[in-house]
């Protein structure tokens, strides 16, 4: 008797209508909110009978010695510029206002260039050979280094883009500029080659994947992994 | 003794709710994140030669990595490229001669006969997916190597490419 009683107490305490209400709402709120989140995802991407028009560019081996070479980094949905010219031009007076090449090579490091998210520094090797003769010339090997892995796509499509208002000035116009595009980034490529081609720039590209840091000998030949690939630029026009 | 009258179920709930509401929250960004930027393109494109100078007219070739389709035949060819670390010309000679074997009989065989015999009307530009980008330099250096002029442009993964133009044969 006492039990039933107690029972009947305890079974009268609880009262959770309005917390299942919360809880029903709660999760179906949620589920809406996945669902919209998946549609809109969806429908903002899915672009049907969109008529894309592709290029169709021949590969120019010949005579690219003899041009201006900039490359663009479009790396992991981000994109940067690499001007090795002007970096190599920037050593070489560096070095040369030094009397030794050692201390050209720590006067550059101490400067720590930046240029577009990559910083750059000199890594100074003597060569066996020296060490045998004692006359000490140095192999250099630049390394880059990503500290800003660069411009996304809305940096890219908006007034603030660096990258944009570099590649719009004149000094790409008969430059060759050369895109290093990884798997993501296909589309800031096509962006950004656009904009290349606007200001008369010769164009290529390459499907390769830039890691950082870079080593890159300064002998002349270009042999770090994906500038070894380098071909050409691509005539469109 | 006081004992409490019946059983307070608000904390259970409470730690119900912020599970679920942690599960849903968790597979909401993988569905956020498993929708790539180019996943879920569908794109009709239209393959158009733009090259103002150059009057020979393009053969498109698409790349994914594992077949080359030509167009507009649609003709299927599924190669087997091994890995070789591109470390220097060796491997990549080495992985040439192993693609122009595989090639060897097909119909882009006869695809590029044809393109060597027009002389240089018809050029071959290459169509590299995502999934090609890693082993499409064997690929372009093959073409290369049988003396033929060649382009290529990135698309997106899983754009449709609507055929133009016309056949070969």
């Amino acid at each position: 008797m006492f039990l039933n009683d107690r029972n009947k107490n305890a079974h009268r305490a609880i009262k959770s209508d309005s917390l299942i209400d919360i809880l029903v709402s709660v999760v179906g709120f949620m589920i809406v909110l996945v669902l919209f989140t998946v549609i809109t995802g969806r429908g903002n991407q899915i672009i049907r009978e969109a008529k894309v028009t592709i290029l169709a560019p021949i590969l120019q081996q010949s005579n690219v010695n003899n041009v201006a070479r900039v490359l663009v980094l479009c790396q992991g949905r981000r994109a940067c510029i690499l001007d090795m010219d002007a970096i190599i031009e920037e050593i070489d007076k560096t070095i040369q206002n030094c009397d030794r090449i050692r201390n050209g090579v720590k006067e550059f490091n101490r400067q720590k260039i930046t240029k577009f998210g990559l910083q750059f520094r000199i890594k100074s090797y003597a060569t066996p050979d020296s060490l045998i003769k004692r006359k000490n010339p140095r192999l250099l090997t630049l390394i880059i280094s990503s500290i800003d892995p660069g411009e996304r796509l809305k940096t890219l499509n908006s007034s603030e883009s660096h990258v944009v208002s570099e590649l719009n000035s004149d000094k790409y116009q008969s430059k060759w500029v050369h895109f290093l595009v990884d798997k993501q980034s296909v589309d800031i490529f096509r962006l950004l080659r656009s904009i290349a081609l606007e200001r008369g720039a010769l164009v290529g590209w390459e499907p390769v994947e830039i890691k950082f840091p870079m080593e890159e000998p300064l002998t002349g030949v270009e042999d770090a992994p994906g500038f070894n690939l380098i071909r050409g630029f691509q005539q469109t026009r | 003794m006081n004992r409490p009258k019946g059983i307070w179920l608000f904390p259970f709930f409470n730690i119900m709710i912020c599970a679920i509401g942690v599960l849903l929250l968790i597979g909401a960004t993988m569905v956020g994140f498993s929708i790539d930027a180019d996943g879920i393109v569908t794109t009709n494109t239209v393959l158009q030669s733009i090259n103002e100078k150059n009057a020979s007219s393009p053969i498109f070739i698409e790349w994914d990595g594992q077949k080359l389709v030509t167009h507009p035949s649609m003709s299927v060819l599924k190669l087997y490229i091994p890995h070789f670390e591109l470390d220097s010309n060796i491997n990549i000679d080495k992985v040439v001669s192993e693609i122009g074997r595989q090639i060897d009989g097909s119909y882009l065989q006869r695809v590029i006969k044809f393109a060597l015999q027009s002389g240089g009307q018809r050029y071959f530009v290459v169509l590299v997916r995502p999934s090609g980008f890693d082993n499409f330099i064997y690929i372009r250096e093959f073409i290369l190597k049988q003396g033929l002029w060649l382009g290529y442009e990135p698309i997106g993964q899983y754009w449709i490419l609507e055929p133009s133009g016309k056949a070969c044969f």
